[in-house]
């Protein structure tokens, strides 16, 4: 009844190949294989140890008197990351930050951009405080393993930020999904790599227990600046819905080619903005080989909105390279 | 603030009762178990018209329920509403009646995606690490019906298992490793613990291997069946401790640090603070005569407490020292806000009967059915760190810790409950 049923059953198709795959193996080839999976999640479990004790401390709690969040120092000076929905109506007089160690400190909320559900506070006290990094590496891939802390049911007395892991299993609506369970009170906490650097915000989440949906690091990047300054903007959307928009650079193109042909391009899109004309042929957007229309369409729908990606365009007898940001 | 948004679920509704005209449907569907379990944790949280719905469906064993328009508004603006789709609806020709049929959303037989945690080929590669602790492992019956799993703990035919899903009127079973099945007495009910010890007429049995070390943040658990499956897959999320209800004691102020003590504010009616008397922009300065010198010293003083406690706080006002006797409370959410979470908390689970109150437990995040509770928990080295004792909801399962399984057990054998294992018959 519902599109998210939809979307699931076409991924059922896929188990049942790796389910078989399985089966035809040889036995003995399976048992190293299991101990190899055994050995790989000991080293998995270890490192997700590690993420937690580098950055516990940097996990806090937002706590107004009426609700709770939770959120992430990312700066010794106490810059702290949550969602936009967290901070959205929170009282200035009574807005609080919980540390780890149980400390209550005082802070205020920063900007906001509801479109994408971003938030940024400040602590009122002076630092250094601890604080998590953020990744500006690769791009998390999906099957990566990652670690989720907040503050689950909100902040609890005696209990510690509950640790989840999981796997990114895709992108959808420029919002990353992960098999990392989230519940209420979780908005705003951190999602980290194994490396231990944040790569997402916890947002919101569907129905299934694989429906948990974070907010990529790099969408905070992008508007870093306005954030910090203390703007508002946006309107909260029905995250994860599927009529949310899709990102666009706003070109047509020739699905019956054999290369990813240009047909027209609209005024003022990303596209234009970025110096794509019609008649140019794209042979790569970011790290992906472009082939034909249908694999731009393909590339782009996995992409994150408001995010610069380089272009590669064929024109003529040159090629070069272009900046283009996605809405 | 609000808590973690979810998707409008009605939606989807919406538009079947803009494409249905038919009339009402007649044939009442049975009410399963899962369902039956939420419609009767929905009943505290529901209006008292909606309630009494709700009764009657559970009364007569049908998961249709008749409303009005103006009842199905209420309903579909209610935060405790968990359906995501209905199986249908339908409105009589007038168009006053509105006919809801529930179905949870698929959570037993849900779609798990190649590459999440739970995927059968990760599981069965696991399957070596517990080919061990799966012997110690039952599947218990009551009245036929697989309710539990369980431990055996000695090799004369000791189980432990959740006792909150055993009927003791009913005839209980135990299904081992082998598939033999055999008919089991129960021994004794730790209503603390939430445990129950079954004995089985058997010998020679595997007993579980105890691990050394308890689990720490991070480590992979897993909790199998006695056929050597792998049922699920989690981390260890939250060390041990007690979720005793009220053990948390509330004083409800939200404390500030100031040169001359502590700054109390957002008090509000009825809880601890308020009826004690105290006032935002009170400085408390003393807590049973010890003086408070900053918030977590106040935060640290109350926690020491219980529920019921009465204190004695001094506190300024308007530069007077002024002191008050305050009765602590547990604490708790109330409102919309618990009704939400409690909604939140079934999407894709379904809660343990008894979720709450152990003096002792671990949290970790395997998504476990109710009936999945009772049995062993294991490291990857396939070592016996717990029992399972009980699914919270979504994201959440808690687990006994090993170490006081085996004091629990240790005091039933000097209490004499069970003969010790070196006297056998014939010597």
């Amino acid at each position: 009844m519902s599109l998210h049923k939809n979307s699931y059953g076409l991924l059922s198709l896929s188990r049942v190949i790796i389910t078989l795959a399985m089966a035809f193996s040889p036995l003995g080839n399976a048992r190293a294989a299991d101990n190899d999976t055994i050995n790989t999640l000991k080293l998995v479990g270890k490192k997700v140890a590690r993420v937690v004790d580098q950055n516990r401390d940097a996990c806090v709690a937002l706590v107004d008197g009426f609700g709770s969040g939770s959120g992430v120092i990312v700066s010794e000076n106490g810059l702290v990351l949550t969602a936009g929905h967290v901070i959205e109506n929170t009282n200035l007089r009574t807005f609080e930050i919980v540390l780890s160690s149980g400390r209550r400190v005082k802070a205020k909320p920063l900007g906001y951009n509801l479109n994408k559900d971003l938030g940024m506070a400040q602590l009122l006290e002076p630092g250094p405080w601890p604080y998590a990094k953020i990744n500006t590496e690769d791009r998390t891939k999906r099957g990566d393993w990652v670690v989720s802390i907040g503050h689950s049911g909100g902040w609890e007395l005696g209990r510690d930020a509950p640790v989840r892991t999981g796997r990114f299993l895709k992108m959808e609506n420029s919002q990353l999904v992960t098999d990392a369970v989230l519940i209420g009170g979780d908005s705003g906490g951190p999602l980290f790599n194994l490396e231990g650097k944040i790569i997402g915000i916890h947002s919101s989440i569907g129905d299934s227990v694989s429906e948990n949906r974070h907010i990529p690091i790099e969408l905070y990047i992008a508007d870093w600046e306005r954030l910090e300054d203390g703007q508002k903007w946006g309107r909260l959307a029905n995250l994860g819905r599927k009529e949310q928009p899709r990102p666009l650079i706003g070109v047509t193109v020739d699905l019956t080619a054999n290369e990813c042909v240009v047909t027209s391009v609209y005024r003022n899109s990303p596209a234009a903005v970025a110096g794509i004309r019609q008649g140019d042929i794209i042979t790569q957007f970011d790290k992906s080989p472009i082939r034909s229309g249908q694999e731009l369409i393909n590339v782009i729908r996995q992409q994150s909105a408001g995010i610069s990606y380089s272009i590669s365009i064929r024109r003529g007898d040159q090629t070069f390279k272009l900046e283009i940001t996605p809405q | 603030m609000k808590t973690i948004t979810t998707p409008n679920f009605f939606i989807s509704l919406g538009l079947a009762l803009c494409f249905l005209g038919g009339p009402v449907e007649k044939s009442h569907g049975q009410i399963s178990r899962d369902l039956r379990n939420i419609f009767q944790a929905m009943l505290d949280d529901l209006d008292e018209d909606l309630r009494l719905k709700f009764e009657e469906a559970l009364e007569a064993d049908s998961s249709v329920i008749k409303m009005t328009r103006e009842q199905f508004r209420r309903f579909r603006q209610s935060p405790v509403n968990p359906f995501e789709g209905l199986k249908s609806a339908a409105v009589n020709q007038s168009g006053t009646i509105i006919a809801l049929k529930f179905e949870l959303p698929d959570i037993r037989n849900r779609s798990i995606h190649p590459l999440e945690r739970q995927n059968s080929g990760l599981l069965a590669s696991l399957r070596p690490a517990v080919k061990n602790a799966a012997k110690s492992s039952v599947v218990v019956y009551s009245n036929n019906r697989p309710v539990a799993m369980g431990t055996i703990f000695r090799e004369d035919g000791y189980i432990l298992t959740k006792a909150s899903e055993i009927d003791d009127q009913e005839t209980i079973r135990c299904k081992l490793f082998n598939s033999s099945e055999k008919r089991a007495r129960l021994v004794e009910v730790n209503k603390e613990h939430d445990l129950a010890i079954l004995k089985i007429d058997a010998v020679g049995l595997v007993p579980v291997n105890w691990a050394n070390q308890s689990a720490s943040i991070g480590n992979f658990l897993l909790t199998p069946d006695p056929f050597g499956n792998v049922l699920a897959l989690g981390t260890f999320s939250v060390p041990t401790r007690s979720t005793a209800v009220g053990q948390q004691a509330f004083l409800g102020v939200q404390p500030e640090t100031t040169t001359t003590g502590v700054r109390v504010s957002s008090i509000r009616p009825g809880t601890a603070s308020a009826l004690a008397g105290l006032q935002d922009g009170d400085i408390i300065t003393k807590f049973n005569q010890t003086d408070v010198l900053d918030a977590s010293t106040l935060v640290k003083a109350i926690k020491d407490r219980a529920p019921g406690d009465k204190i004695e706080i001094t506190f300024l006002r308007g530069g007077q020292a002024q002191t008050t006797t305050a009765t602590l409370a547990a604490q708790e959410y109330s409102g919309e806000q618990a009704a939400r979470f409690k909604m939140m908390n079934r999407l894709g689970a379904v809660p343990s009967q008894r979720y709450d109150n152990f003096p002792s437990v671990f949290q970790h995040d395997a998504p476990l059915f109710p009936e999945d509770c009772g049995g062993p928990i294991t490291n990857l080295d396939g070592e016996v760190v717990g029992i399972n004792i009980a699914r919270l909801g979504r994201a959440a399962s808690y687990a006994i810790p090993s170490s006081t399984i085996q004091s629990v057990i240790s005091n039933y054998e000097k209490d004499s409950k069970f003969p010790l294992l070196n006297i056998r018959a014939g010597q």
